[in-house]
């Protein structure tokens, strides 16, 4: 099994698991910082990361999100190259104008790929792909 | 991790509060460019000579949206 780690950023003493991913969809790699987040079952990256990948968001399958305070948030959905240490793969990423928090997410989608394991003890995020 | 990845990490909190709330793009142990929009990351960036792919795009959020989060 093939595996990646990244160490937590900290702010205020406590850990955050922010990690880079390099995306693109066809052209130059594109490396941005994602918070991983079990919570929603996209990725859902900020529009205006779209607009660096060359994205025309409304030609994307349209959804509806829901967001912590119960509200919902649209988002268009992509297909886009991904690589996250040395592993390239495709998925679907959600994209939004809407997103109200101050980090793109990494969702539920890329824990079917790799098992993560959040070791707080070692401050560490370790990413195995499973086979 | 390369350079800048690792840079980012460790000097996370310091980002939040010089930056919270725009893009920055980070080469080597250096932003080199910071911009309200990571287009203007990467154009500012090229102007300066860089390599977009070599450009690493942090989202870094405002104080108060770490709170909510955390």
């Amino acid at each position: 099994m093939r595996s990646v780690e990244f160490r937590y950023a900290l702010h205020r003493r406590r850990d955050v698991p922010l990690i880079p991913v390099s995306l693109r969809t066809g052209g130059k790699w594109k490396e941005v910082w994602a918070y991983i987040d079990s919570g929603p079952f996209y990725s859902i990256f900020d529009d205006k990361i779209a607009e660096i990948l060359d994205i025309n968001l409304p030609a994307g399958e349209k959804v509806l999100a829901v967001v912590g305070d119960g509200g919902f948030i649209p988002i268009y959905l992509h297909t886009v190259g991904i690589r996250i240490g040395e592993d390239e793969f495709s998925m679907k990423i959600g994209f939004s104008h809407k997103l109200g928090v101050g980090f793109n997410l990494l969702g539920m989608d890329i824990f079917d790929r790799y098992r993560v394991t959040f070791d707080h003890r070692e401050k560490k995020i370790i990413f195995e792909r499973y086979e | 991790m390369s350079k800048s990845q690792e840079w980012i990490t460790k000097n996370f909190e310091s980002l939040v509060s010089k930056y919270g709330g725009k893009y920055i793009g980070v080469v080597g142990e250096e932003v080199a460019s910071i911009a309200l929009t990571p287009k203007e990351v990467i154009e500012k960036a090229r102007k300066m000579g860089e390599d977009e792919e070599e450009v690493s795009i942090l989202k870094v959020p405002a104080e108060e949206e770490l709170i909510c989060v955390l």
